[in-house]
C-alpha cells in the first residue's frame, strides 16, 4: 500500500490586502498532511479560511512563506499546469462563460486533459434532464452545478478539491453526485476535500473531518472517534457555570459536549442536575468547536 | 444482499454492516461460498465511505466469515466458525431480552405478562 502523502502543505502563511496599509492573515505557519485514498472534510464557519485553502492549492492565491507538496513534488507556478492534470476542482458556477454551452465546455476540458472518462461522461449526462447544447445562460445553477461536476470528475483526478459543490442544487441531483463521486473514489482510490455546510449529508461519506477556525487546525478526526471521543448531555436548562470535562456548548439544544464523560457525570451529580446522556452528531461536535 | 444503514442508530456504519453480513450468515440466507457484494458497488448503494465498507469488510475477513478474492470479490467462507454461528444468535438474543426486560421494569409490566406476550408471539408464528 502507498502511504506517501498526496499533498503536503508545510508552512503554510497567507493574507490578503484590505486596503494599501492593512493585512487581513489568513493563514499563520500552517501544516496538513492528506493520504491518499482518503475522503477529508473541510468544515469551519463562514470565514474560516476554507476557500482560501482551497485556492491556494490550486495555485489561485499566492503565499508566503510555505510550500505545498504534491506526491513529494513542491508546486510552483512554474509548474503548476502539469498538477493540475491530476488536480481539479468543483468551482462556483457563476464563473462560467455565459454564451459558451454545456458540450463545448465538455470538448474544451475534454481536449485539455491527459485522461477523459468517456463513461462516466456519459452517466452524468444520462441522469441529467437538460439540453447540453445550450449555452450556460440558459440553464439554471444546478443545471450548470451538474456541468461542474462532470467536469471535475471525468479528468481522472487524483485529488479533487469541492468547494460547497451542492449548494444550490435539487436531492436527485445530490444523490446522484454523491454516487458518482462514491464509484470514482471506490475505482481509482481517488482523494477527496470536501468543504461544506451541509455536514449531516456527508456524516457517512468522509474518513476525517478536518475542523478549521480562524485560519487554524484544530482538530482533526474520524466520525467514529468523535463519537467515542466525546458524550453529550442533554438538559431542561443549561447549567450556568462550566462543568468538568466539558468542551463546548449546544446552545438551541441545552446541551453540552464533553471530552471525559466520566468527570463530567460526576461533577453533574454532585451539583444535583438532571441530564440525559447521546453520543453525539458530527453537527453537535461541530457546533460545540466552531 | 440486501444491507441498509440506520443514520440514527448511534452505532457506527462499519459495525452495521459487519451485524448484517453476520446476521445473514447465521441465519443460512447466505450459504458457504455466496458472493458478497464488493466494497464498491455497496459503498455507491448506501452512499458511505468506500474505506468504511472496506473496514467492515476486513474485519469480517479476519473472524474468518468473509474471504476477499483480489479482482474477483468477496465470498461467505466455505466453511464459516461453528462457534461463530451460535455465539452470534446467542449474543443478539441475549441484548434482545435485554433491551426488552429494561423496557418492562421501567413501564412496570409485570414478569408473567411479559413471558405470557413472548409465549403468544412464539406462538402465533407458527402459524
Amino acid at each position: 500500500m502507498n502511504t506517501q502523502a498526496i499533498l503536503e502543505i508545510d508552512g503554510l502563511s497567507q493574507a490578503y490586502s484590505r486596503n494599501l496599509f492593512r493585512k487581513t492573515q489568513v493563514f499563520n505557519d500552517f501544516s496538513l498532511s492528506l493520504e491518499p485514498g482518503k475522503i477529508y472534510a473541510l468544515l469551519g464557519r463562514n470565514g474560516a479560511g476554507k476557500t482560501t485553502l482551497l485556492n491556494c492549492i490550486l495555485g489561485l492565491l499566492a503565499y508566503k512563506p510555505g510550500e505545498i507538496r504534491f506526491k513529494g513534488e513542491t508546486m510552483r507556478p512554474g509548474n503548476l499546469h502539469r498538477f493540475l492534470q491530476k488536480i481539479t476542482s468543483v468551482p462556483s458556477p457563476t464563473e462560467m462563460f455565459p454564451t459558451v454551452s454545456a458540450n463545448q465546455y465538455m470538448d474544451f476540458f475534454r481536449k485539455n486533459y491527459d485522461n477523459w472518462d468517456k463513461e462516466l461522461e456519459a452517466r452524468i449526462r444520462n441522469m441529467s434532464d437538460f439540453d447540453w447544447t445550450r449555452q450556460i445562460k440558459a440553464l439554471s445553477t444546478g443545471q450548470r452545478m451538474q456541468v461542474l461536476q462532470a467536469l471535475a470528475l471525468c479528468p481522472e483526478p487524483e485529488l479533487l478539491l469541492l468547494d460547497e459543490p451542492l449548494g444550490v442544487t435539487d436531492p436527485v441531483v445530490r444523490k446522484y453526485f454523491y454516487k458518482n463521486l462514491l464509484s470514482v473514489v471506490a475505482e481509482r482510490e481517488t482523494t477527496v476535500i470536501i468543504a461544506t455546510h451541509l455536514i449531516n449529508e456527508i456524516a457517512n461519506l468522509f474518513d476525517e473531518a478536518l475542523f478549521l477556525k480562524n485560519g487554524c487546525l484544530i482538530m482533526r478526526k474520524g466520525m467514529a472517534e468523535m463519537q467515542s471521543d466525546y458524550q453529550k448531555f442533554i438538559f431542561d436548562k443549561l447549567p450556568d457555570v462550566k462543568i468538568e470535562g466539558e468542551v463546548g456548548r449546544m446552545i438551541g439544544d441545552a446541551a453540552l459536549l464533553s471530552e471525559n464523560p466520566e468527570k463530567t457525570e460526576m461533577d453533574l451529580q454532585t451539583r444535583g442536575l438532571k441530564f440525559k446522556q447521546e453520543t453525539p452528531s458530527i453537527e453537535d461536535v461541530f457546533e460545540s468547536f466552531a | 444482499m440486501i444491507i441498509t444503514i440506520d443514520e440514527q442508530n448511534p452505532v457506527p456504519i462499519f459495525q452495521q454492516i459487519i451485524r448484517q453480513v453476520k446476521m445473514r450468515v447465521a441465519s443460512g440466507e447466505l450459504t458457504a461460498g455466496s458472493p458478497v457484494p464488493s466494497i464498491r458497488e455497496l459503498a455507491v448503494r448506501l452512499s458511505i465511505n468506500p474505506n468504511t465498507v472496506g473496514k467492515a469488510f476486513r474485519e469480517l475477513e479476519r473472524e474468518g466469515i468473509i474471504v476477499m478474492k483480489r479482482g474477483i470479490g468477496a465470498f461467505v467462507t466455505e466453511e464459516p466458525p461453528k462457534e461463530f454461528v451460535s455465539g452470534f444468535s446467542n449474543t443478539v438474543i441475549d441484548n434482545k431480552v435485554r433491551d426488552l426486560v429494561k423496557t418492562a421494569k421501567s413501564l412496570n409490566v409485570p414478569k408473567k405478562s411479559v413471558i405470557e406476550k413472548v409465549n403468544v408471539e412464539f406462538d402465533g408464528g407458527n402459524r
